[in-house]
């Protein structure tokens, strides 16, 4: 499914959280939002899901979407929000098939359909051994595989991913994305990502927008929205970017001189 | 990076055929506590009906329940007749409706409001109820001339207006209005409604005892007349709840969770609250104020088979029915032949009963 972003705004209040931003995602692609704290990537994926009111206009496949219409919408978009609320004692089964809740009636329940989706999302996501589990009793790479797995049972085109990688370490947030990666392979999703790290950002991404204070500064591919230069502006701070070895880049952060005096000129 | 590994070098097939055990194990263990609820609830019926102070045979209650239910002809006396059918069974069955909605009005608040203590009383239906009551007793000097009995009438409508003023109370706060405003705003009623209603009562202090007397709630009254009266609003609003029991579920991820999963929190959060509250206002105008079973079955029920709402609001009717029937069974005969008000007895067996299930959910987490 493509997806286009025209002149969206969101403000809260006097407060203009996102400024005219324009974005294209071609069906299954995957763009990655970066920028500093503060600058609009959150507020740009709850307007997308309809969370939040906006300005401007988005489209699937030439269709602008209507925001009102939250079965119609959760059955496109699927979120993996940044802080998931996880009820400790549901069991990871009942979580997955909220997933299922799009293709429910109001007053309805699970078909034997939904229960056959849910549990191939659970195999195929290895969370077989802990579908009986609670929530609660999880690991933080094992509970981001359960958010991801409900996120998948929604079966919608689009996943938009708020900090994925926040609460866990290298190796499970690196698992967490090849795994993303997969299944946006397996099933042709298009994928939108906040994240703060650069370097996932770039390795896994094929397009990344950067935004501050709300409005889009660029663009592009990764090679180019990742310069030393548009970083340095942006962030504020000194960042070198390398080659990782491996046909992508990495982005370093580059402690600056410090500017206290050397030890001992104190004690004069 | 063990995570990825396959569990244990298990096949898919055996996977399978494990999770379709174990949900076989689940479907029996959940088949097996509906049918211990309702083995309570047919228990305590047949023991409320049973005992009173007229002294009958097992057989006679039985002959007559069977001749008044499918029609059998049997030699029942008249007034044992009269006392099974006319005065213990309209009581027992009202005893059952009253508490199958209060636990089930109780569940459904706490899965709409997420707050373990929420319950229809705190959006204030009691203080509601209370005053309207309350105004009835005093001001209308001859019930006789009234169509319909005017005390269950007026706290009916108190309640209403009152989880109606909080309402628009907690919707003042704009767009921020979270469950905590609603909640806030349910305290500044209920306060407000309890201190006109204390006025009222000071003011005319010959009615204190009808008062007190409807306030701490009871069933003395019950006919079958009163179930007619409120079995239509419970057994719709109890429809209603129980078709919305997936739907709390979904609430449990929060409001803009659920909303990203097609589920607009907020109008759940209405139909809920509307269908509780008009069912609760129901059966607190033919009861009076009963406390407590809106908290302590869920809460009961929530420990044994845990948060899914799949379960907890059939079991809330059921055992919220069983509860109530052996409340109002110890509210006739601990004191007989004086009743001790129904409020009481809840409170009385449910403040420690519920500590004691608190305790040991503690113990087993």
């Amino acid at each position: 499914m493509r997806i286009d972003v025209d002149g969206l705004s969101v403000s809260y209040g006097d407060h203009l959280a996102v400024d005219h931003v324009d974005l294209a995602i071609p069906s299954g692609g995957w763009l990655g939002l970066i920028g500093p704290n503060g600058s609009g990537k959150s507020s740009l994926l709850r307007a997308i899901c309809g969370l939040v009111d906006f300005e401007g206009e988005v489209r699937f496949d030439g269709q602008p979407i209507a925001t009102r219409e939250k079965k119609k919408l959760a059955r496109s978009i699927a979120v993996v929000p940044q802080r998931p609320v996880l009820p400790p004692q549901m069991s990871v089964t009942e979580y997955v098939l909220l997933g299922r809740t799009p293709h429910i009636s109001f007053f309805g329940t699970e078909s034997a359909h939904d229960r056959t989706v849910a549990g191939d999302v659970i195999d195929r996501l290895e969370l077989a051994a802990f579908a009986g589990r609670p929530l609660g009793s999880l690991s933080g790479g094992e509970a981001q595989r359960a958010v991801l797995a409900r996120a998948i049972a929604q079966q919608a085109p689009l996943l938009l991913l708020d900090e994925p990688t926040a609460a866990l370490d290298i190796g499970h947030g690196q698992l967490v994305l090849e795994l993303v990666d997969e299944l946006r392979d397996e099933r042709g999703l298009s994928v939108v990502s906040a994240m703060h790290d650069l370097t996932l950002a770039g390795q896994f991404a094929d397009r990344l927008a950067l935004l501050s204070s709300g409005r889009l500064l660029a663009s592009g591919s990764v090679r180019e929205v990742l310069s030393e230069r548009t970083l340095a502006r942006h962030y504020g701070t000194e960042l070198s970017v390398v080659e990782d070895g491996a046909g992508g880049v990495a982005v370093l952060p580059r402690r600056r001189a410090s500017k206290r005096r050397p030890a001992g000129e104190d004690t004069a | 990076m063990a995570v990825r590994a396959p569990a244990s070098g298990l096949t898919h097939a055996a996977l399978v055929r494990d999770r379709a055990r174990l949900s076989l194990v689940v479907l029996r263990r959940g088949w097996l506590i509906y049918v211990g609820a309702c083995a309570l609830l047919v228990g305590s019926a047949t023991l409320a009906i049973l005992i009173g102070p007229a002294d009958l045979s097992v057989g006679t209650v039985f002959s007559e329940l069977a001749s008044k239910l499918f029609g059998i002809h049997t030699h029942v006396s008249s007034l044992d007749a009269g006392i099974v059918w006319q005065i213990r069974a309209p009581r027992v069955v009202l005893a059952a409706i009253v508490g199958a909605t209060l636990a089930i009005a109780g569940a459904s608040y706490q899965g709409v409001f997420q707050n373990p203590l929420a319950d229809p009383y705190l959006l204030g239906v009691a203080a509601g109820a209370g005053l309207g009551a309350t105004l009835a007793i005093v001001f209308v000097n001859d019930p006789m001339a009234w169509a319909v009995n005017p005390v269950p009438l007026c706290a009916f409508v108190g309640a209403l207006v009152a989880v109606a003023a909080t309402y628009i109370l907690g919707r003042t706060g704009g767009r921020a209005r979270t469950t905590t405003t609603l909640i806030l705003a349910g305290v500044a009623i209920g306060s407000f409604f309890t201190s006109v209603q204390t006025f009222v009562q000071q003011k005319n202090a010959q009615t204190l005892e009808s008062v007190y007397s409807w306030i701490f709630g009871g069933l003395v009254t019950a006919s079958w007349q009163e179930v007619l009266l409120v079995l239509p609003y419970v057994a719709v609003c109890c429809a209603v709840l129980i078709s919305c029991r997936r739907l709390l579920d979904v609430m449990a991820v929060g409001d803009d969770e659920a909303d990203t999963l097609g589920v607009r929190a907020s109008r759940v959060r209405l139909v809920v609250v509307i269908t509780s509250t008009l069912a609760t206002a129901a059966v607190v105008a033919v009861s009076g104020l009963v406390g407590f079973v809106g908290i302590i079955i869920p809460h009961t029920i929530r420990l044994v088979v845990g948060p899914s709402y799949r379960r907890i609001l059939p079991l809330s009717v059921v055992v919220g029915a069983s509860f109530l029937i052996l409340a109002d069974l110890v509210a006739r005969t601990a004191l007989a032949p004086a009743e001790v008000p129904l409020g009481v007895v809840t409170a009385f067996v449910g403040a420690p009963f519920f500590l004691l299930v608190l305790r040991q959910s503690r113990r087993s987490a």
